[in-house]
C-alpha cells in the first residue's frame, strides 16, 4: 500500500459480466416461453386440479357431499370450479373463535419471542377475530359462497402461474448463471406452485365446509397468493445460493 | 356505501401504482449496479494538501464502546492532516464521562464537551461540537463505529472537489453473525449501500448522507444555522437541504466502516420508529423545497421525491391492507382479489423490508456472501414488523408537525461489552 492509497475494498466497485443484447434476449425468451406454456395449458391443469380436489373431498367427507361443478370464464377459456350449497355457519362456534383470537392477539405481544414472528401471529389472530366477530353478529350478511371462493382462488392461482416467469426472469437477469439452469428453476417453481395450489385447493374447501366459513379471509389473505410468493422467493434464494461458486468466478473489476 | 367502496378501491389502486414505481426504481438500481460502469470515489487522488478536519462523536451512555472508537481514531494514520477529535458527552449517566476524561489526558488532539442540560440528542450534541470545531470539514461518527485505518483520508479527500457538500461512506455490520435479526439487517445494509447508494451515485441521483461515516463542510452547515434539534433525522435533512441548493453528495463505497446493529427486536423497533419519524419530519419540511428546486433535473427530482417518501410507504401499505380487508367484507372480492394480491406481491417485490429481495441478492453476490442469500425468505418476518413501526414513526411525525412538541431522542441500545 502506498502512503496515500486508501484501503479500498475490491468489492466496492465490482460488477458482473454481461452481454446486454444476450441478457435481453434470454429474459424475453424465458418470459415468452413459460408464460405461453402456462396460458396454453392452464385449463388442463385446472381440470386436473378440479378432479383431484373432488376426489379428495369425497374421500374426506363421504360420497354424500353435494359437489356442484360451475363453469366459469378465466381469461379467454372456460374452467371448472367447485360449489357446495349447504354449508352451515355456527354462531356459537364463531363467538368462541372470536374470544380465542382476541385473547391470542392480546397475549402474543407479551410472550417472549421474536417480534417479527409474534407480529405475524398477531396479524392472523386479528384477521380471524374480525371475521369471527362478523359471523357471530351478522352471519347472514357474509357476501360469499364456496363457489365464489373457489372461482377467485383459481383465478388467483392462474395469475400467479402466468406471472412467475415474468417476475423470475426479470429477477434472474442480473444473476450470471446459464440459461439452462434458469429455465429449470422457472419450470420447477411453476410445477411447485401448481402442486402447492392443488393441495391448498382441496384443503381450503375442506376447512370451509367442515370447520367454519369464517376462516375464508385468513385462508385467502395469509395462506393464499402470499404463500405462493413466499415459495417463489425461497426457491430463488436457494438457487442463487447454490450457484454461488460459479457466480464468484464471473466477477470483473 | 358505494362512495366508501369507490374511495377504498381508488386508494388501493394508487398504492399498487406507487409500489410498482418503487419496484421499477429498485430494479433499475439493481441492473445499474450489476452491469454499468461504476463511478469511483476520490480515494485514488494523491494530494497532500487536505482540508483541516474535526471529527465529532456524540455520546450518550456509551461506556461499552467509547474507548474502542477513540482508540481507532487516535491510531489512524493521518499522513500530515490536521485533525481534531471532539467527543461530546451528551448527558450520560454512566461512566462515559470518566472514560473521556482519561483519554483527554493522554491524547492532545482530543477535546471533550460535557453537556449537562438542554435538549438531548444527536443534532443538539453536534451543534455543541460545531461551536468549538476548528476544521474546515466536519466528519461524524456514532460511538459504536470502528473506523479502519485510512478511513479519515478516504472521506476527507472528497472535499478537494469544491462542488461536494458532504460525503458518505459505507456502513458494514460488525456483529452480523450474532443472530437471525443481525443477519437480516446485514443483508438490508449491504443492499442499501452496495446497490442502492452506489447506483444512485452512478446515475447522478442523490446519494444519502447517513449522519455517520461521513461528513460535511463546516461553513455550509453554519450558514444554514446548524442542525435543527427537533428533527430526528438530521442527516436526511442535510441531504435534502444541500441537494436542493445545488450541492453534490459524494458516496464513497470503498470507505467501509463497521458498526454494531441491534441484536434484539425491541431495539430494532425503536431504531426503525426513530428513523421513520425523523425521515417523515424531513418530508413535511422539505417536500416543497425539493419540488421547487431549480438544481434538480426532472429525473433527479422524481428520485429525490421517491427517496423522501420512503418511510411513508409502509404507512400507505398498511392502510391499503386494511382497506383490502374492508373491501372483502363489503363483498368486493372481485376487486379485492386483484388488489390484495397485487398489494402484497408488489410490497414484497418492490419494497419489502426497505430493500427488494433481488437487490439484496445482487448485493450479496457482489460482496461475495452468496450463502447468506438463503436467509432471504426470513425477510418475511421483518415485513409486518417494519411496516408497523414505520407507521408508528409516521404518526409521531404528524403529531410533531401539528403540535410543535419537543422531540426526545431515543438512543439505539448497545450490545457490545467493554474490552
Amino acid at each position: 500500500m502506498t502512503p496515500y492509497e486508501s484501503p479500498k475494498g475490491r468489492r466496492a466497485y465490482r460488477r458482473l459480466e454481461c452481454n446486454p443484447t444476450l441478457k435481453i434476449i434470454e429474459t424475453l425468451l424465458l418470459i415468452c416461453f413459460f408464460s405461453g406454456m402456462v396460458l396454453y395449458f392452464y385449463p388442463h391443469v385446472i381440470s386436473i386440479m378440479h378432479s383431484l380436489a373432488c376426489q379428495a373431498l369425497r374421500l374426506g367427507s363421504g360420497e354424500s357431499i353435494g359437489i356442484i361443478t360451475i363453469p366459469t370464464k378465466c381469461l379467454w377459456k372456460e374452467i371448472e370450479s367447485i360449489h357446495i350449497e349447504e354449508v352451515e355457519t355456527n354462531e356459537l362456534y364463531a363467538f368462541v373463535i372470536a374470544l380465542f383470537s382476541f385473547f391470542v392477539a392480546w397475549i402474543i405481544p407479551k410472550v417472549k419471542m421474536a417480534k417479527g414472528l409474534s407480529m405475524w401471529i398477531a396479524t392472523i389472530a386479528i384477521l380471524t377475530f374480525v371475521s369471527s366477530a362478523f359471523f357471530a353478529i351478522i352471519p347472514a350478511k357474509f357476501p360469499y359462497t364456496i363457489g365464489n371462493f373457489t372461482e377467485f382462488y383459481l383465478h388467483a392461482e392462474i395469475f400467479i402461474w402466468v406471472t412467475i416467469p415474468i417476475f423470475l426472469s426479470l429477477c434472474l437477469a442480473p444473476v450470471p448463471t446459464s440459461m439452462v439452469s434458469k429455465t429449470l428453476l422457472i419450470a420447477f417453481t411453476i410445477a411447485y406452485s401448481i402442486v402447492l395450489g392443488i393441495c391448498r385447493y382441496a384443503l381450503f374447501i375442506y376447512v370451509l365446509i367442515h370447520i367454519h366459513f369464517l376462516f375464508m379471509p385468513v385462508l385467502f389473505f395469509i395462506f393464499g397468493p402470499l404463500l405462493d410468493i413466499y415459495a417463489i422467493i425461497s426457491l430463488y434464494a436457494l438457487y442463487v445460493s447454490a450457484y454461488s461458486k460459479k457466480i464468484k468466478e464471473g466477477f470483473s473489476i | 356505501m358505494s362512495i366508501l367502496i369507490f374511495t377504498l378501491q381508488v386508494y388501493c389502486t394508487l398504492t399498487i401504482i406507487i409500489m410498482v414505481v418503487y419496484m421499477v426504481r429498485h430494479f433499475i438500481f439493481t441492473i445499474n449496479r450489476s452491469f454499468s460502469h461504476q463511478k469511483m470515489s476520490y480515494e485514488d487522488i494523491l494530494d497532500s494538501e487536505l482540508p483541516s478536519i474535526s471529527i465529532l462523536i456524540p455520546m450518550h451512555n456509551e461506556e461499552h464502546v467509547a474507548s474502542q472508537i477513540l482508540d481507532k481514531l487516535i491510531k489512524d494514520d493521518y499522513k500530515g492532516m490536521e485533525i481534531e477529535i471532539i467527543a461530546i458527552n451528551d448527558q450520560s449517566e454512566d461512566k462515559t464521562a470518566d472514560i473521556l476524561k482519561a483519554y483527554e489526558a493522554i491524547c492532545p488532539n482530543l477535546r471533550v464537551i460535557h453537556r449537562t442540560e438542554g435538549i438531548r440528542g444527536k443534532p443538539a450534541a453536534l451543534n455543541e461540537g460545531l461551536k468549538i470545531a476548528k476544521g474546515e470539514v466536519v466528519l461524524v461518527f456514532d460511538a459504536d463505529y470502528l473506523p479502519p485505518k485510512g478511513m479519515i483520508r478516504n472521506l476527507a479527500i472528497s472535499f478537494k472537489d469544491p462542488e461536494i457538500s458532504s460525503v458518505m461512506g459505507r456502513v458494514v455490520p460488525l456483529n452480523e453473525a450474532k443472530n437471525l435479526l443481525t443477519r437480516l439487517i446485514g443483508m438490508e445494509r449491504a443492499s442499501g449501500y452496495q446497490v442502492d447508494q452506489q447506483a444512485r451515485y452512478n446515475m447522478d441521483l442523490l446519494p444519502q448522507y447517513g449522519g455517520t461515516v461521513g461528513g460535511f463542510r463546516k461553513d455550509l452547515i453554519m450558514k444554514i444555522g446548524g442542525f435543527d434539534p427537533t428533527i430526528l433525522a438530521e442527516d436526511t435533512n442535510l441531504t435534502f437541504i444541500t441537494g436542493s441548493n445545488g450541492w453534490k453528495i459524494q458516496y464513497a463505497n470503498s470507505a467501509e466502516c463497521y458498526e454494531e446493529v441491534p441484536e434484539e427486536w425491541a431495539a430494532r423497533a425503536r431504531q426503525i420508529q426513530r428513523w421513520s419519524r425523523g425521515h417523515n419530519q424531513v418530508l413535511f419540511n422539505e417536500f416543497t423545497t425539493v419540488l421547487s428546486s431549480p438544481y434538480f433535473s426532472f429525473i433527479q427530482k422524481v428520485d429525490a421525491l421517491l427517496l423522501l417518501f420512503i418511510y411513508t410507504i409502509p404507512t400507505l401499505l398498511l392502510v391499503a391492507m386494511v382497506s383490502s380487508i374492508i373491501l372483502f367484507f363489503l363483498g368486493e372480492l372481485h376487486f379485492f382479489l386483484i388488489t390484495q394480491f397485487a398489494v402484497f406481491m408488489m410490497a414484497y417485490y418492490g419494497f419489502g423490508n426497505f430493500a427488494p429481495f433481488y437487490q439484496i441478492c445482487v448485493a450479496s453476490i457482489l460482496d461475495g456472501d452468496t450463502k447468506k442469500v438463503r436467509l432471504i425468505p426470513f425477510m418475511a418476518f421483518k415485513f409486518i414488523f417494519s411496516m408497523f413501526y414505520s407507521t408508528k414513526g409516521f404518526i409521531q411525525a404528524v403529531v410533531d408537525y401539528c403540535s410543535s412538541r419537543i422531540v426526545t431522542w431515543e438512543k439505539t441500545s448497545r450490545f457490545r461489552q467493554s474490552p
